[in-house]
């Protein structure tokens, strides 16, 4: 972000540290401070000037930079990982698997940091496969059963995401024969396929993005995985499906209303939708996950501004880095202040410091005057304004509505999270002195970073961010979601319904036995739909054990020297007739 | 291929000195066998590296032994596809010398291995070496024989008619071959690849030759539907065997075809022949990853996505054939299925010396036996994993670069309908080494027993053979640029792919 | 009929007489007879094609491979025999079960 003036002898070999450096600590899987460091390279790289680094030899060649476009999130990368980094090293020391972890810790923080440096295809591909992949240890770290539900459904996604992704990319390079980023966005501008690449990566990228209907896994896998892990997933890793929409998309030289508009809609429905499904969460950590989906709907719906009118991405891009530096710390202070509150600091002190670190992290998220959250609120809205037709009337009162819903979120998770101590065994947790110093460095960082990032961007809009110009525009939905979640503490003593995690899937699940029960229904009699609902899951188990079977039984047809013997024959057959032919 | 290959005697030496290896460890002590075994891997790998870096540096040899020449003398040749898959033999080769060095313990064990072992080595050398449709059946002939005998060596009720089966198969695929050699003599009257430039496939005889050399082939290539031998085989022989097998021995009648089909086939019949390949090719791809994903035992499933793999060698025919479009994109085929070949030899077997491993740590290898194995044993789990990588085609692998080279090729030569079979046979495998390495992250089962300790040596030898499965991505020029050595298309071409 | 032509059909016949042996008959001595008998078709085939006319000696080539094959194809034999009494040994049987990969380990 041209802070730094590095000289240009030293960025091929800090590209070369921020690659290999977490990658030789997952190597050595001690939990040593030094991995902590690991993201300094990356950090120096994001601050330092924009540079491109062309290495012929790796793969079909290879390119790696920095540039305007992914330096803000190679920022918030190297801050988060780093010290949530230096948090696990204490958080874990007394976990019986935690070489486990760090090994793959570190593994997922080369692939993200990877996948932003990263400016060819193959490359991205690559950092964004093994970032993906590294999580899913992560998920099932502690083997509940819930984990590893969660760590399958995850894994499923990730997979389909990889297999969207490598579709659009193969595309891509096949008509165009674009291998680097920049040709890329020329090429699918160019594209006679043009849409099809454009749905595909949408879709591709959509599922780490959290993009309704693809975000079912979110909710299930952030909140298992250990807190560190958590932090890192819902704070950086996130954003790596924005990222990629930022290196593929060719935004600011298209309008695609057709498919921006829709993103619009998306994210639209994340935003409200996962605040409503959030604020019924008993577990502080899912309620931090929907939030995740929701405030990702922010940054959906503005890539879909983007999208939709060219024009508008000198407003929508810094909105977009902004709210994402701005999330990314704060989600990740929110994440790890669970950890801290489950260590449980006995000390008054400890405890007041704790709360008052939480509160100042969940007001940043709801965009309270002068925290970062808002700065980032009206970069937002400006982006906002400058979205196609109806939209920008709507889009901002959708925008404080939003705020509103951010509120109620952060008032559940304060509550859930005050119950959980409450219920917590009596921690003694003597890594507890070693994960305050990462946690109030990263508080600071919430507090001050993404300001630096908003001056950087536009300084006389920051100024105005930070002036009583938007003061009360900026409480009012604050206020508003505090006195509903005081109204819902006093009215509901006892909330009527928890939307399961994972909605929209277990919903569907839940439809589907309906579905099925309802179809077998002969009499509706309690016994017999029992009994119904006992026959469709016995004609679903024996429906897969019999195609199970099926291949089972072929291949061992199969593998009898006769019919191999006649197979063998009938192919020379074949072959003569074709060669006849 | 070029009339003057210059000759040289060197060529001889990677045939010869296994072949001698082989004679001696049949007689020598047990303690002379290892010092023996170890300077005879040296050797043969030593030997042909060189004629690897020869071939690099003067193009195409020639020998003729004993001076006679075709007809009836012996040719070896060597260009840059057989010196790649000398190469491969060489280095995987070393790689079970250097496994099985720690893995047979018993003195009977090792007395029926190292013989064995090297005969098959000395096959697999003269075959590659080979340039003649009769020495490719004598050569393919020693392979077969000594890879039923490594199944065998093991006995038992498993492996004896696992090796029964395999022999059977194997002979009959022999007999449909040396049948097409007999009609390609009756009515050409050389049996020499170059002097045959062309002229396969044309009349009724020319017809049935051919369909009785690939019928052959196909069957001692385990193509989908007759590789009824092959999980059996590789999944009940010692992990040494099973790598050996897997990663070189299939190769073996797949580099016949290959060889033979874009130098003797005439056009015509190449074209006619190719899409059929390209079929069972497919059908191989998704038959063999199905059933890998049904298999509870690690090395069965590794065995059927051997089956999976080599269904992947076969989608080059239909691509590289005549007609099928840009020659540039066809020689990118043809160089993708050669990639693809020596991507899967280390991977594959990396994924063999792996379950090899944990099935000596923990005496079994059903999905439960990994529960723990990934903090137990990371070494092994790691190596699983970085073949697995190569083997699901995500990059920087080898695997990724030949998957990827043949997609781009497939579809820029009109013949889109591959991908989906690729991409696909990609999911399928990523599900099926997930299903089963997923395991390895779970936790140790209460009253688990503690494990056999594993060498070392066994540990690291399959980790190393996955990296470099994956570092066969980070530097693929210099195997595309060997195989355009004497490569059937314009070298120009190549210089186009690259 | 010609020489040639009884040459070929005996060829073509202990070729399908083997390959039904081969395919069909369960026993394992009777598949691997059935399989010399095959290679005995081919080696006649091999044999007959030698001749080029009674003014000119048989061409040398195809008695050459014959001889290689009938070597190859004695050791493969004395081979199978040894494995298929070793089977027997251990399993007891003399054809070859469809056997289920499951059960062993």
């Amino acid at each position: 972000m041209n802070a730094l003036p590095l000289p240009d002898t030293w960025l091929p070999l800090l590209t070369a540290l921020a690659l290999l450096a977490p990658l030789l600590l997952a190597l050595r899987p001690a939990a040593t401070g030094w991995a902590a460091l690991a993201p300094l390279p990356a950090l120096l790289l994001a601050l330092g000037p924009a540079f491109q680094l062309d290495v012929d030899v790796l793969l079909l060649g290879a390119r790696f930079g920095v540039h305007a476009g992914n330096a803000p999130f190679l920022l918030l990368a190297a801050l988060l990982w780093g010290t949530a980094t230096w948090f696990a090293r204490s958080y874990m020391a007394h976990d019986e698997h935690a070489a486990r972890y760090h090994v793959f810790h570190r593994l997922a923080m080369t692939g993200n940091l990877g996948l932003l440096l990263a400016q060819d295809i193959g490359s991205f591909y690559f950092f964004f496969a093994m970032m993906s992949l590294s999580s899913y240890p992560l998920v099932i770290h502690d083997g509940r059963r819930e984990s590893r539900l969660a760590g399958r459904v995850y894994l499923a996604l990730a997979l389909l995401g990889e297999i969207l992704q490598f579709a659009s990319f193969s595309i891509i390079a096949v008509s165009a024969e674009a291998w680097t980023f920049d040709a890329v966005r020329e090429a699918v501008l160019a594209s006679p396929r043009r849409d099809t690449i454009l749905w595909l990566a949408l879709l591709g990228f959509g599922i780490k993005a959290a993009l309704v209907p693809l975000h079912v896994w979110l909710p299930l896998a952030h909140p298992v995985a250990p807190t560190p892990a958590s932090a890192v997933l819902s704070g950086s890793m996130i954003k790596a499906g924005l990222v990629g929409w930022m290196y593929v998309l060719p935004l600011g030289a298209l309008a695609a209303p057709h498919i921006g508009e829709p993103m619009i809609v998306a994210g639209l429905i994340g935003v409200f939708g996962a605040a409503l499904a959030g604020v019924t969460q008993r577990q502080p950590k899912a309620v931090l996950a929907y939030s995740s989906i929701s405030q990702m709907g922010l940054m959906i719906l503005a890539t879909g501004i983007g999208l939709a009118r060219p024009e508008a991405m000198t407003y929508v891009f810094p909105a977009i880095a902004l709210y994402a530096v701005h999330h990314a710390l704060a989600k990740g202070a929110l994440f790890l202040g669970v950890g801290m509150a489950t260590s449980a600091p006995r000390a008054a002190a400890g405890r007041a410091l704790l709360w008052i670190g939480l509160a100042v992290s969940a007001l940043a998220l709801a965009g309270f005057p002068f925290t970062s959250g808002a700065a980032a609120k009206i970069f937002l809205k400006t982006a906002a304004a400058e979205a196609p037709g109806a939209w920008a009337d709507r889009l901002a009162l959708f925008l404080s509505l939003g705020a509103v819903g951010t509120t109620l979120l952060m008032a559940r998770f304060l509550w859930t999270l005050r119950e959980t101590i409450a219920h917590a065994p009596d921690a003694d947790h003597a890594a507890a002195r070693g994960i305050w110093v990462p946690w109030l460095a990263l508080l600071a960082l919430v507090i001050g970073a993404p300001w630096w990032v908003a001056s950087v961007f536009a300084p006389e809009k920051a100024a105005a961010a930070a002036s009583m110009k938007y003061a009360v525009a900026l409480t009012w939905p604050v206020a508003a979601g505090a006195v509903a979640a005081l109204v819902a503490i006093l009215a509901v003593r006892r909330r009527p319904v928890e939307v399961p995690p994972g909605d929209v899937l277990a919903i569907g699940a839940w439809l589907f036995a309906r579905a099925m029960r309802f179809y077998r229904l002969q009499r509706p009699t309690l016994g017999a739909r029992i009994r119904a609902a006992d026959e469709a899951r016995a004609a679903a188990r024996a429906g897969t054990k019999n195609l199970l079977r099926a291949l089972a039984g072929t291949e061992r047809y199969l593998r009898t020297l006769g019919i191999a013997g006649i197979a063998l024959a009938l192919l020379t057959a074949l072959l003569i007739w074709r060669l006849g032919g | 291929m070029p009339d003057a290959a210059s000759s040289s005697i060197w060529l001889a030496a990677p045939v010869l000195l296994p072949l001698l290896t082989a004679l001696l460890a049949s007689f020598t002590a047990s303690r002379l066998r290892a010092a023996l075994c170890a300077a005879g891997t040296l050797a043969t790998a030593g030997s042909s590296l060189f004629v690897l870096a020869r071939v690099v540096a003067e193009g195409p040899l020639r020998h003729r032994l004993g001076g006679w020449g075709a007809p009836l003398g012996i040719d070896l040749f060597a260009d840059g596809l057989s010196v790649l898959m000398l190469a491969m033999t060489a280095v995987i080769g070393g790689a079970i010398s250097l496994y099985a060095s720690a893995y047979f313990t018993s003195a009977h064990e090792r007395r029926s291995f190292w013989p064995l072992w090297f005969l098959l080595w000395t096959g697999l050398n003269a075959l590659f070496l080979t340039a003649d449709l009769f020495n490719f059946y004598v050569t393919l002939e020693v392979i077969s024989l000594s890879a039923v005998a490594l199944v065998a060596m093991k006995g038992g009720p498993v492996a004896l008619p696992a090796a029964v089966r395999y022999l059977f198969v194997a002979m009959l695929g022999s007999l449909a071959y040396m049948g097409g050699v007999a009609l390609v003599y009756a009515q050409t009257g050389v049996l020499d690849l170059h002097l045959l430039t062309g002229r396969l496939g044309e009349g009724p005889l020319g017809r049935a030759a051919l369909a009785l050399l690939i019928g052959g082939l196909l069957a001692k290539t385990a193509l989908f539907p007759l590789h009824l031998w092959l999980p059996p085989a590789h999944s009940s022989a010692p992990a040494p065997v099973s790598a050996a097998l897997s990663a070189l021995v299939v190769k073996a009648s797949f580099y016949i075809l290959l060889r033979t089909s874009f130098s003797a086939f005439s056009d015509a019949a190449l074209a006619a022949v190719g899409p059929v390949l390209g079929v069972l090719g497919a059908a191989t791809v998704l038959w063999g990853s199905f059933q890998a994903l049904t298999q509870d035992r690690l090395k069965l499933m590794i065995a059927y996505s051997t089956v999976a793999q080599i269904g992947y060698l076969f989608l080059l025919f239909p691509v590289a054939m005549p007609g099928a479009g840009d020659a540039a994109w066809q020689s990118k085929a043809w160089i993708a299925g050669i990639f693809h070949a020596l991507s899967h030899a280390c991977a594959k077997a990396a994924m063999f010396m792996a379950a090899g491993a944990i099935l000596h740590a923990v005496g079994r290898d059903d999905k439960n036996s990994l529960r723990g194995l990934g903090e137990r044993m990371p070494v092994t789990i790691s190596a699983l994993a970085t073949a697995g990588i190569s083997i699901m085609a995500l990059p920087p692998s080898g695997g990724f670069i030949a998957k990827w080279m043949l997609l781009v090729a497939a579809i820029r030569t009109d013949q889109w309908w591959w991908a989906p079979i690729m991409i696909g046979g990609g999911l399928l495998a990523a599900a099926y080494i997930f299903r089963m390495i997923r395991y390895a992250f779970l936790s140790t089962p209460d009253g688990a027993p503690p494990l056999h300790p594993v060498p070392r040596r066994l540990e690291f030898t399959a980790l190393a053979l996955g990296l470099l499965a994956l570092a066969l991505g980070l530097a693929s020029v210099f195997p595309i640029a060997v195989a355009a050595i004497g490569a059937p298309f314009p070298e120009n071409w190549f210089m186009e792919a690259l | 009929m010609t020489t040639m032509q009884l040459y070929l059909i005996t060829a073509v016949v202990l070729l399908v007489v083997g390959l039904y042996g081969v395919l069909i008959r369960p026993h394992l001595l009777r598949k691997l007879t059935a399989l010399n008998i095959m290679s005995a078709g081919l080696f006649l085939l091999f044999v007959a094609m030698a001749y080029r006319g009674a003014a000119e000696p048989p061409d040398p080539v195809p008695h050459a491979m014959v001889l290689t094959g009938i070597v190859i194809s004695v050791s493969a034999t004395a081979f199978g025999l040894l494995l298929i009494r070793r089977m027997r040994e251990a399993t007891g049987r003399s054809d070859l079960p469809n056997e289920n990969l499951e059960d062993d380990a």
